[in-house]
């Protein structure tokens, strides 16, 4: 279990790095932009699209480490005062409920990024195909599925 | 079931899911998603969830939010915290109860340039925390001043409230960042008039500081011109509209991160760490706002923002009464969630109420700020308690907030001058965006 435990949280900090490097485009794009605009009349070609689709790579790979550090809101004064049985059953609940979730939205962005490659959609200034952010956001919810499987069996397991 | 009871059933699940402790943006788009299946239909209910998701996390308009958390994070790890707070010490923090006072200030300038609140109690608490420790100040009014003091970061712009509440309304964001400056020093001034009160009523609770030189003083606040002129930079390029939003943020992120290298403050390590702080924060304000836009259609299809509307006009209230309802809930609603999933959720609903009323959209941005400032220390989610109580481990928590309780009546004053005069608000924008 905790080898398990440390497999995902080890893809999920991977997944994070690569949401860096989405920042980091963001920002790159950013400043490009700005500075060729202003000083040379130079704007980056299609910089609203590459600065919207690095949005994409930067938030949605690093949800699943968030949550492995609890950055994702929660609201747990009410919950932290319940019988210790009630907390597990509900723990279990959530997690289940948040694992399933997790999956629908999996199979469904998976869907969506699949007619987004048939149909060839792309952006209309930067040339760009949407359908590879798609994927990475498809792509970026399996470690939060895990996540929600590895907190449901640790939390049954400490019962 | 009709549509309307079925959102008002949705409201419930939400508030019971977000009491068992569901993360706040997967109860969103969890009751969101089954709300609108079954109010629409399952297949389309299933069709617009990923495609919410996505629209939102590719949306140009929500990556000034991101560029925004960037720069007010390169900001923090180029020191221009301990510089603000050096000056406003030298200059006020001779006098009683001076330290608590001019790290009031210094939040308050730390605001110009960071637009969290969070980001500017943990600069702040690091820096003022320990000095007013070593002057024998109360812990009550150190740590309650440092909490209350950081919400400045959210009401003087740039500033992630006014962000987001300017994305989801279609105002102008740079209307609203200036329309956060003179209601932002209104509290700053509230607050130190709770100081110096708090300090005549026990003395020993804030003693004098060390006395400095003129020439001291000036030399400390010209080591914050960098940071004067950042701010100038990304605001006034911003509100003249030489940037996007997104650009004054990506322009302050590199402005803060110039100034850190040229004053050798900024390191390989801290740039990493900071980014990776900032995508974590940006993270969960953009998934909680993602999900909530699959809330936000459910509430759409259950019509309930429309009837309450129509249903809050026929009512032949006074406009002012159900601004002091819309106040009290926010106040209420603030103390249980977080500021954030507060006002994403109920902006849909509350903004066309105001608006139908003739209220000023940009004057409800800063009263919806300043009731936000409320909910970050307020018990028993006051989000900027936790954080210094992170920075002063020794000092329950319990005390902490105690020392809030005289700043939250100095921004229940500024909002009561804020609603009983609309200019404090409206004047700069008036003045300076036309």
């Amino acid at each position: 279990m905790e080898a398990f435990e440390g497999l995902v949280r080890k893809v999920s900090k991977a997944f994070e790095w690569a949401g860096v490097v989405g920042i980091l485009c963001i920002f790159s794009a950013n400043i490009v932009d700005v500075v060729g605009a202003k000083f040379f009349k130079w704007p980056l070609p299609g910089a609203l699209e590459l600065i919207s689709f690095s949005q994409v790579l930067a938030i949605a790979p690093a949800i699943a480490f968030g949550l492995f550090l609890g950055t994702h809101l929660r609201i747990d004064f009410l919950f932290d005062k319940f019988p210790r049985h009630l907390k597990v059953a509900l723990g279990v609940f959530v997690s289940l409920l948040c694992f399933l979730l997790s999956l629908t939205i999996f199979v469904q962005a998976t869907k969506y990024a699949y007619s987004l490659q048939r149909s060839g959609e792309i952006g209309s200034v930067s040339k760009l195909p949407l359908f590879p952010f798609a994927y990475v956001f498809a792509f970026s919810l399996v470690p939060v599925m895990l996540f929600f499987a590895v907190e449901m069996l640790t939390i049954v397991r400490r019962k | 079931m009709n549509a309307n009871l079925v959102g008002i059933l949705g409201i419930i699940v939400l508030v019971a899911f977000f009491l068992i402790r569901m993360p706040i943006a997967f109860s969103m788009a969890l009751v969101g998603f089954l709300g609108f299946s079954y109010v629409a239909s399952f297949k389309a209910g299933l069709s617009i969830l990923p495609r919410d998701l996505f629209e939102q996390l590719s949306s140009y308009s929500l990556s000034a939010i991101t560029m925004f958390i960037l720069m007010g994070y390169y900001a923090f790890s180029a020191g221009l915290g301990s510089r603000l707070y050096d000056a406003a010490y030298k200059v006020l923090g001779h006098i009683r109860g001076g330290l608590a006072i001019s790290s009031i200030f210094a939040c308050a300038a730390f605001g110009a340039i960071c637009g969290s609140s969070t980001a500017t109690a943990a600069t702040m608490g690091k820096l003022a925390i320990p000095a007013m420790k070593r002057y024998g100040y109360d812990s009550t009014l150190a740590t309650g001043c440092i909490a209350a003091a950081g919400t400045l970061g959210i009401l003087i712009p740039p500033s992630v409230i006014f962000l987001i509440y300017g994305v989801m309304t279609e105002q102008s964001i740079g209307k609203l960042f200036i329309s956060g400056i003179l209601p932002g020093l209104v509290l700053a001034c509230f607050m130190s008039i709770a100081v110096w009160l708090s300090c005549l009523k026990n003395p020993s609770y804030g003693p004098k500081g060390p006395k400095t030189d003129l020439l001291e003083k000036l030399k400390a606040i010209a080591r914050t011109f960098d940071v004067l002129v950042l701010f100038l930079v990304v605001i006034g390029g911003l509100l003249y509209g030489f940037f996007t939003p997104t650009q004054a943020g990506g322009v302050g992120a590199a402005g803060a991160l110039i100034i850190g290298l040229l004053r050798r403050e900024l390191s390989w390590h801290s740039f990493i760490e900071n980014t990776r702080e900032a995508l974590r924060t940006s993270c969960m304000i953009l998934t909680i706002i993602a999900c909530a836009t699959v809330f936000g259609h459910f509430m759409t299809v259950s019509k309930i923002p429309l009837n309450l509307s129509n249903w809050v006009s026929s009512l032949k209230l006074p406009p002012f009464f159900i601004i002091f309802i819309i106040v009290l809930i926010y106040l209420v609603g603030g103390c249980f969630i977080d500021a954030i999933p507060l006002i994403i959720l109920t902006i849909p609903i509350f903004y066309p109420i105001v608006i139908g009323l003739g209220y000023d959209p940009i004057w409800f941005g800063v009263i919806i700020v300043l009731v936000t400032c409320m909910g970050v220390i307020t018990p028993p989610v006051g989000v900027n308690v936790y954080v210094v109580k992170g920075i002063a481990k020794e000092v329950p928590l319990e005390t902490i907030f105690k020392g809030v309780m005289p700043f939250l009546l100095a921004m229940i004053a500024t909002t009561i001058c804020v609603i009983a005069f609309p200019p404090i608000a409206l004047l700069l924008p008036g003045l300076l965006g036309r």
